[in-house]
């Protein structure tokens, strides 16, 4: 079955809804700028934060309360308009400055609070998808950025490797205790507690989780040669997030975003006809 | 092949598409930065031991500590490791001003990467004042006393010990 345009609606709904969730988790959580109303930000080691801070806009950020707002509400407007274009020729140039602005507002955000970069990689690259009119544009961008996912998640398996994580059988309770430290010092005696505990206290056991992450990382890499095992991967993605909620207590719901690409994955290429959309 | 099909469809998207595979190698294994959205992630990669220190912030407000183990996942972020981000923010933004200037130096952009933009200009007080504002939306009540310690904890016996006395970082409204 061929890609048509009735996939790309269907795969913009599925971006909008879960755009919403996100912002929507971060609006609950108190993490949008006007509610965190941010006093400091921290630089790292990235090439394209440094140069965004090289404008000053992270002047504006600390000093102005109305910026603050005006980019919460933008950030959230840009691919509500995406989601309601009805015209084609308005549909790429509103994407195009979603890409723009979500790349500018996430570098702020993670700069400004605790939350990492890595989680807004779909905001910034899945509205790259609606960019072009025709659906053969449609078709390879999403194959463009299906294959980025697929770097990025197998790479943080090879990473595991090339650190030597993988191959330390005391990482897991190590990561453990570093993200729990606060809970298990406040709540010593509870059930989430005494479960920790029991796994830091048992390295293997724990090692085995670690080991089994990083083996549903690296089973990413059948993506590059083959479409067909895609809904597998959304399978294995979506058991890593959840598990990794209920015992990392990490949202990676963020990522639901890039699903779509694989969902869709299967549909061949249009032909040329569909070129001129 | 993909790769293929998309040279024949756009050689200028090919073009931009391997660009962007051989900075991911280039930025991120050989220099060891990023450049969003050219980025590793390491998904705790690095090593962790069960002997490592960890650090905690207890808070007490209005005479009272503040359960950490009873905030949702972000709230407790935020008492934890906002303190942490802060304390830290001095040092680490400089050095990573300084990593990154031999990255911008080529472009001449490294001169303009000022004090003004890459330092904070937050006073100590100004932090407290908002981490204090943060932690009485939290408590739902106006914050009469407040105390902030930093306090290490080791792994022994089965659980998170105290390692060490507890660390006094601020006070609000006590002797």
């Amino acid at each position: 079955m061929v890609l048509s345009d009735s996939h790309k609606r269907q795969l913009l709904a599925f971006y909008t809804a879960c755009f919403l969730l996100s912002y929507g988790w971060l609006f609950y959580n108190g993490l949008l700028f006007h509610q965190l109303q941010p006093v400091f930000f921290t630089n790292r080691l990235d090439l394209s934060l440094d140069l965004l801070l090289l404008t000053g806009i992270q002047e504006f950020v600390l000093q102005s309360p109305g910026f603050r707002w005006g980019i919460d509400m933008i950030c959230l407007l840009l691919p509500l308009l995406i989601f309601l274009s009805r015209k084609r020729s308005f549909l790429g140039p509103i994407s195009l400055l979603t890409l723009v602005f979500h790349f500018v507002y996430a570098l702020l955000l993670s700069s400004f609070s605790h939350l990492s970069i890595a989680g807004f990689l779909g905001w910034i690259l899945v509205p790259m998808l609606f960019i072009p009119s025709s659906i053969r544009g449609f078709y390879f961008s999403m194959h463009i950025v299906r294959i980025i996912f697929l770097v990025m998640f197998f790479t943080a398996g090879v990473w595991k490797i090339r650190t030597g994580g993988l191959f330390n059988t005391g990482q897991m309770s190590g990561v453990l205790l570093t993200q729990h430290a606060a809970y298990l010092v406040h709540a010593p005696g509870d059930w989430f507690s005494r479960t920790i505990n029991y796994l830091v206290a048992h390295e293997y056991l724990s090692y085995s989780l670690y080991l089994l992450a990083t083996v549903a990382e690296l089973v990413f890499v059948i993506g590059f040669f083959t479409r067909k095992y895609d809904r597998w991967l959304i399978a294995i993605f979506l058991v890593f997030a959840i598990l990794d909620l209920i015992l990392i207590r990490i949202f990676y719901f963020h990522w639901l975003i890039f699903l779509g690409c694989f969902w869709f994955s299967r549909y061949e290429e249009p032909g040329e006809e569909a070129m001129a959309g | 092949m993909f790769i293929k099909r998309l040279y024949r469809y756009n050689p200028f998207l090919f073009v931009v598409f391997i660009l962007f595979l051989l900075a991911f190698l280039v930025v991120n294994y050989k220099w060891g930065t990023v450049a969003t959205p050219v980025m590793q992630f390491g998904m705790y990669s690095k090593h962790y031991s069960v002997n490592d220190t960890q650090v905690v912030f207890l808070v007490d407000v209005n005479g009272k500590r503040i359960d950490a183990a009873s905030l949702s996942l972000s709230d407790r972020d935020l008492f934890q490791i906002y303190p942490d981000a802060f304390f830290r923010q001095p040092a680490a933004n400089a050095a990573a001003r300084e990593t990154m200037r031999r990255y911008l130096a080529p472009v001449g952009l490294d001169g303009y990467m000022s004090d003004k933009k890459f330092i904070n200009p937050v006073a100590d007080s100004s932090f407290w004042h908002w981490y204090r504002a943060m932690a009485a939306k939290l408590v739902g009540e106006p914050i009469q006393t407040m105390v902030v310690y930093k306090q290490s904890f080791t792994w022994g016996s089965g659980k998170l010990e105290p390692a060490g006395s507890p660390v006094k970082l601020y006070g609000l409204g006590i002797e």
